[in-house]
């Protein structure tokens, strides 16, 4: 289909009221971080800082405020790492064996399981955020990054089962029969031959319980009450000043916490997009 | 030996699930139905045993604070999802035509998405501020409103302005899966429709939404339960007011188990907001399968 020129613009236009829609925010959020903290309470408005700083970025590296009531941003941002690896790696873990099973093995009860798994993949979280408090309150596992691991893999495992289960079901089984014939292990197949073949969506499903994971807030925030166990999220909440909201402190670490999960979603875009589709009508 | 296999392999995931998600949504319904305050050790309690009824369902429903806030969540969840969906839908149309440039547009669209929800409430909050925020300076500027006005001030105005900031992390990924969509919508049928000199609103309302209609129902019932749940964004901007103004479900019953220790008043209200969840699930489920088929 030829278009005319005027057609053309239109769809620039379009495209330019796009990025504006996506980017401005994001532009005023940089700019922001290397505007001095006089320069934000200012009631004017500047599309550029009046005073380019880095005090921001130093002060929030150096951990402390000057009334040292800064939470140690490094620390929140190592625990979210780890927090948000470990998830990853256990529920994929875990994940791959159940998802080839259903993918592969025949008994009974496999579709209803299948579809209550989906099923568990619903379930409110604010509902779990109660009697989960109320467990690991009496067994005293508040405070530790396990388990909010724990947590995270939980409410992971169902959507990594049913990703799993989908991209497995898509490899010819032929593959896995001359195999079996020829003597290899079930376990050998499933890590030499199927895992490999489903690893864009190994990456997509990887990469969504990461961005999950690091985004997570209402358990992290109940469950963590010491600096050795916050997750980014609640440090950023809670970046304040004598009461008051810190608004250069927060901007900056909210920006700096918001690096990763954006390079993992540009980077892996195509994964993304590809699994998101497949995701869907799976 | 042999028929024991899958039990293996489907073993750790049913430790897990069990364990943290299926057990825990019952001692949820065991919580409701006795009276847990304060103490968690007080389980221990034989006092607690006693079974109270649906006294904990009926406090809920006969209080002040119950209805106001299932309205508002409904309204949160209709006006978010029907922006996001408007937005979304233009956004993937745009994206899905030939321009200079489209992958990095493509991939640029992916930034509010990839956003933490807690950065992304803390933006926007910043943006609102009523001393110096930008968006507040800008209706000031324009005259919207008369000098620095606080949107935080009045219910309404501060659930649009959360609405807008969910709004803009939440459309690209409505926009993620309709542009997917409309790259797989066979061309032939648009070659057709060409010849027979259909106009471009003919061919979008007759062809397009049509052939995306599987897309655009998944992604609004994904988007529905995950918006009818909204809380994080709540937490930062508003905590739940003005004088409960912006109190969803999820924030009413944070509010009541975590801050005023209600256990069992704060299990009730989840769980009956989980009945609407499952409502939208259901529907879910049905879509996902009649596509399969």
């Amino acid at each position: 289909m030829k278009r005319t020129r005027k057609q053309q613009a239109l769809i620039y236009v379009g495209v330019m009221a796009v990025l504006v829609f996506t980017l401005a925010p994001i532009f005023l959020l940089i700019m922001a971080t290397f505007s001095s903290g006089s320069d934000l309470n200012e009631r004017t408005l500047h599309l550029f800082p009046a005073h380019w700083t880095f005090d921001n970025y130093s002060q929030i590296f150096s951990g402390e405020a000057s009334d040292g009531s800064l939470p140690p941003f490094l620390t929140a941002m190592k625990n979210s790492l780890v927090i948000s690896l470990s998830t990853t790696l256990l529920s994929l873990f875990i994940g791959v064996f159940a998802a080839y099973a259903y993918a592969r093995f025949r008994f009974r009860g496999q579709k209803p399981l299948l579809i209550s798994i989906l099923g568990f993949r619903m379930v409110p979280e604010i509902v779990l955020l109660i009697p989960l408090y109320v467990i690991f309150a009496r067994m005293e596992m508040i405070n530790q990054r396990s388990t909010l691991v724990l947590i995270y893999t939980a409410l992971n495992l169902p959507f990594v089962i049913w990703m799993m289960q989908g991209y497995f079901r898509a490899i010819p089984e032929a593959i896995e029969e001359s195999a079996l014939i020829d003597g290899v292990s079930r376990l050998g197949i499933l890590f030499r031959f199927v895992i490999p073949l489903s690893i864009p969506g190994v990456v997509a499903t990887a990469i969504y319980v990461f961005l999950l994971s690091w985004d997570e807030f209402m358990f992290a925030n109940i469950f963590t009450s010491t600096y050795d166990a916050k997750t980014i999220t609640v440090a950023i909440s809670e970046f304040s000043k004598r009461g008051m909201v810190d608004f250069g402190m927060q901007i900056t670490g909210g920006f700096l916490a918001s690096i990763p999960p954006i390079l993992l979603a540009l980077f892996f875009q195509k994964f993304i997009i590809n699994g998101l589709s497949e995701g869907s009508d799976k | 030996m042999k028929k024991n296999r899958p039990f293996y392999y489907l073993f750790p995931s049913f430790f897990v699930i069990l364990g943290v998600i299926f057990i825990p949504l019952l001692y949820a319904l065991f919580i409701s139905f006795i009276d847990l305050t304060k103490n968690v050790r007080k389980l221990d309690n034989p006092d607690l045993w006693n079974f109270v009824g649906f006294e904990n369902y009926k406090n809920v429903l006969t209080s002040s604070e119950f209805f106001p806030s299932l309205w508002k969540t409904f309204y949160f969840t209709i006006t978010s999802v029907g922006f996001e969906f408007v937005i979304g839908l233009a956004i993937a149309l745009i994206l899905n035509e030939q321009f200079k440039g489209r992958g990095i547009v493509r991939g640029l669209m992916l930034i509010p998405w990839a956003f933490p929800t807690i950065v992304n409430a803390v933006l926007w909050k910043w943006l609102y501020d009523a001393d110096h925020g930008t968006i507040t300076g800008l209706f000031a500027k324009l005259g919207l409103t008369e000098g620095y006005a606080n949107v935080f001030a009045s219910s309404f105005s501060a659930m649009n302005a959360i609405i807008v900031a969910d709004v803009w992390k939440n459309t690209a990924f409505i926009s993620l899966i309709l542009l997917a969509a409309l790259q797989s919508l066979p061309k032939s049928v648009y070659e057709a429709a060409n010849v027979d000199g259909a106009n471009v609103f003919r061919r979008f309302f007759k062809i397009t939404l049509p052939l995306l209609s599987p897309a655009i129902m998944v992604a609004l019932v994904m988007r529905t339960m995950e918006a009818f749940k909204v809380f994080d964004i709540i937490y930062i901007m508003t905590g739940g007011g003005p004088a409960g103004g912006t109190r969803t479900l999820s924030f009413l019953t944070y509010e009541s188990s975590m801050m005023f220790s209600k256990f069992s008043y704060g299990s009730s209200i989840a769980l009956m907001m989980s009945v609407f969840i499952m409502i939208f699930a259901l529907i879910y489920i049905k879509i996902l399968y009649r596509n399969v088929e």
